[in-house]
Formats: structure tokens, C-alpha cells, sequence
């Protein structure tokens, strides 16, 4: 019977401490999904992944003065990843997000639009054409998985403020995508 | 308390249709994303209810479909960038900084080579490439302009007061010193393959001719 896997506050401690093998571990246990998080946000890789990069640098710096019990790993990591994604956005204001992912052909067909690799470019320059906070709510909450509460935190918002943005960034997703995919919707 | 955020689920309020369609507007489909406290509340209600279950299904097809955008991996290079910037990997520039970041060789860790706080990245690349460039640009100018006042007695003599356009296509101006050697035949470092003898040794190439053979091949020297 294999060991418990150890908690995210001992390997931060360890982190604080220099302990190469306890870096490895949070970065092999949370690498991918702070770059999912990143790409969901930016719509890039590669600046994905350098925003990646920089929040384990902090996460590095930070780590000895981490105090266990507190915030949880996970929601640190993405508190700070949606920082700097939002950083890096407002850097490069000329080249949003929108304009960088739109689909030449706004109306492809419908075959087209179910084929697997087409309908997920749409979905991502839907995704892409919200309003900054409707898509951060939906990506921490649908594609990250957090709970109502701790994303609520990551945003700095109340529950019912996080409520009301994941309603309506739905709310235009649903209105974007029937466009393209009114079958899968149920609206075919 | 919030009714969206009790602690247990004891105060949970019955839930209607209303609240219902209210979290699957803003949750979806997925009961696991429900608030924990309204989660057995909505599942019950989900039983007993053929609307409420079309209403749960009509959240699930979107999420479904945005369930098609998939992010790509971390890639293994970005591992590595990472773990290259943690504590034990830092550079040790000093006693000083040894001490601050407690620097040592983790036993599973390859010493990586030593590198600054914000490095590996895409951006330091190609600020490195560019220094390199343009060093390496300063360099042949600093050469160029060196050669020039060597000869630039000499080259006076031969230009004389003609305006400096005249010589483009004479190969007199200074800078042909630079493809020029008294000792060092420049011919021979022509390559071999596709090169074949000329009047002047191998100044045509194969595929030159074959591109454009009413073009006259011009003389390297005049």
C-alpha cells in the first residue's frame, strides 16, 4: 500500500528550506495546471508557459515565509497566475485576445463546426471575446475545477458576484457558439 | 450566513426551480460544482422533476461543448526552466547568496547551469541572440572602418574628384580591400560541387546560369 501523497504546506516548507526534491514534486504535481490556466487566459503557449515560469520563481521566493494553514497552494498559485495574466494582457492591449483567436469564417458550416478541431478554435475565440472577469470566472470554475468559494477568492469577489459573472459569461458563450454548433446545443 | 455559502449543509433552504436554474445557469451540469451546501437539495430536486432534469441537460450540451477547448501541456523543456530556477539550483554568486537562498545540490536534481531569477525564458533568448548580433555587427564596422584609413591615402589617388556613385560598379571603392589579398587567392574557398572553371578561375556558379544565362556574368575584378 503506497504512502499518502505529502500535503502541499510540508513541500512548500521543504521548498523553504532548498529541498530540490520537494520543488519537483509541486512542480510535477501543478505545473500543468497553472499552464492551463495561463493558456485559457492568454490564448498562448508560450506566454503561458513564461507565466508559469514566473509564478514558480515567486512561489520559490515565497516559500520560506509560507505559513501553513492559511491560504490553500492551489488558490495561491492561481491568485498569482491570474495576476500576471492580467499583466501580461495589459501589456499588449494593441493584440487582444479576441482579434488574435477569431476564426477567419465567423459562419462555417455545420459540418465543420462539429468537426472536433474547428468547433474547439470556436470555443476558444468565444471564450477569448468575453469580458476579462466573465472569462476568468469560467475558466477557474469550469476548466480549473475550483469551488465556488475559492474562486470567489482568487477573484476578490463575493460568491454572488462570482454567481452573476459565471451566469452571464454562459449566457454569451451559449449565444456565440449556437451559431456554430446549434446541434450539440440542443438547438438545431 | 450566506445561503450560498453555509458551512454544512444543516441551514440548507429548500431548493426551488428557480434557485435550481439559477445554478446550472452559472455552475452547469456538474453537481460537483455546486455549492457544497445546495448540492443534496438540487439532486433531489433533479429526481423528482422531468423539467428540472431537461433544464440540467440543456447545461450539460454547453458544457459539452466547451469541454472541445483543450490546452496543451506543460512541455517537459518548461520543467526544466522551472526546477532550474528553484533554490537548490540557483546560482551561487557568492557567500552572501549561498546563505540567503540556501543553495546545495538536491540529491535527484541535476546541477543546471547557473542562471538569474527571470531566465530561461523565450524573452532572455532572444535578447540574448540579439546582444550576440549586435556585437557581432559593432565588430565587422569597427574592422571596415579600420581597413579604410589603411588604404585611404591610396584609394584617393584612384577615385580622384569622380562622384562617389561612379564607383559602385567599378569595385575600386574602398571596400573591395575587404574581398582583396595579396597573399590569399579567394578563388579557393569556392566550393568545389556546383562551381565550374572560368575565365577567371570559378566565378559562376551552376545554378546562376541555369537561372538567368542571357544575363552576363559580371568580373569579380576589374
Amino acid at each position: 500500500m503506497s504512502d499518502p501523497p505529502t500535503s502541499d504546506d510540508t513541500l512548500v516548507a521543504r521548498v523553504g528550506a532548498g529541498d530540490a526534491v520537494a520543488c519537483r514534486e509541486l512542480a510535477e504535481r501543478h505545473l500543468h495546471r497553472i499552464v492551463s490556466l495561463a493558456y485559457r487566459l492568454l490564448g498562448n503557449h508560450a506566454d503561458a508557459e513564461d507565466v508559469a515560469q514566473e509564478t514558480f520563481v515567486r512561489l520559490w521566493t515565497h516559500a520560506a515565509r509560507w505559513q501553513p494553514g492559511g491560504a490553500r497552494l492551489t488558490t495561491w498559485l492561481h491568485r498569482v497566475t491570474l495576476n500576471l495574466c492580467r499583466d501580461h494582457r495589459a501589456r499588449r492591449r494593441e493584440q487582444p485576445l479576441e482579434a488574435a483567436g477569431e476564426p477567419v469564417d465567423p459562419r462555417p458550416s455545420l459540418a465543420d463546426a462539429v468537426h472536433e478541431r474547428t468547433l474547439a478554435l470556436h470555443v476558444s475565440a468565444a471564450l477569448g471575446s468575453l469580458p476579462e472577469r466573465q472569462r476568468e470566472a469560467i475558466v477557474l470554475c469550469h476548466y480549473q475545477g475550483l469551488g465556488n468559494i475559492e474562486a470567489a477568492v482568487v477573484l476578490d469577489v463575493s460568491v454572488e458576484a462570482l454567481e452573476s459573472l459565471l451566469a452571464r459569461g454562459r449566457r454569451a458563450l451559449r449565444r456565440r457558439l449556437a451559431a456554430v454548433a446549434p446541434a450539440l446545443l440542443g438547438e438545431g | 450566513m450566506d445561503r450560498r455559502t453555509p458551512a454544512d449543509g444543516s441551514a440548507t433552504p429548500p431548493m426551488t426551480m428557480e434557485r435550481l436554474i439559477e445554478l446550472l445557469d452559472a455552475y452547469g451540469a456538474r453537481s460537483e460544482q455546486w455549492p457544497f451546501g445546495e448540492r443534496a437539495a438540487a439532486l433531489a430536486l433533479l429526481r423528482h422533476s422531468a423539467e428540472a432534469r431537461a433544464r440540467r441537460d440543456e447545461a450539460a450540451r454547453l458544457d459539452t461543448v466547451l469541454d472541445q477547448a483543450v490546452a496543451p501541456a506543460a512541455s517537459p523543456e518548461l520543467l526544466a526552466r522551472v526546477l532550474a530556477t528553484a533554490p537548490s539550483s540557483r546560482p551561487a554568486a557568492g557567500p552572501e547568496r549561498r546563505d540567503r537562498t540556501h543553495d546545495r545540490p538536491g540529491p535527484s536534481e541535476p546541477l543546471l547551469p547557473a542562471r538569474g531569477r527571470r531566465l530561461p525564458g523565450r524573452r532572455w533568448r532572444v535578447a540574448a541572440a540579439t546582444s550576440l548580433a549586435a556585437a557581432g555587427v559593432s565588430l565587422a564596422a569597427a574592422a571596415a572602418v579600420m581597413l579604410w584609413l589603411a588604404r585611404a591615402p591610396e584609394v584617393s589617388e584612384q577615385a580622384g574628384a569622380a562622384p562617389a556613385l561612379a564607383m559602385l560598379d567599378t569595385y575600386d571603392a574602398p571596400t573591395d580591400a575587404l574581398l582583396e589579398s595579396d597573399s590569399l587567392d579567394l578563388t579557393d574557398a569556392l566550393p568545389a560541387l556546383g562551381c565550374r572553371d572560368g575565365e577567371w578561375g570559378c566565378p559562376e556558379l551552376d545554378a546562376v546560369e541555369e537561372r538567368s544565362s542571357t544575363v552576363p556574368t559580371r568580373r569579380i575584378h576589374a
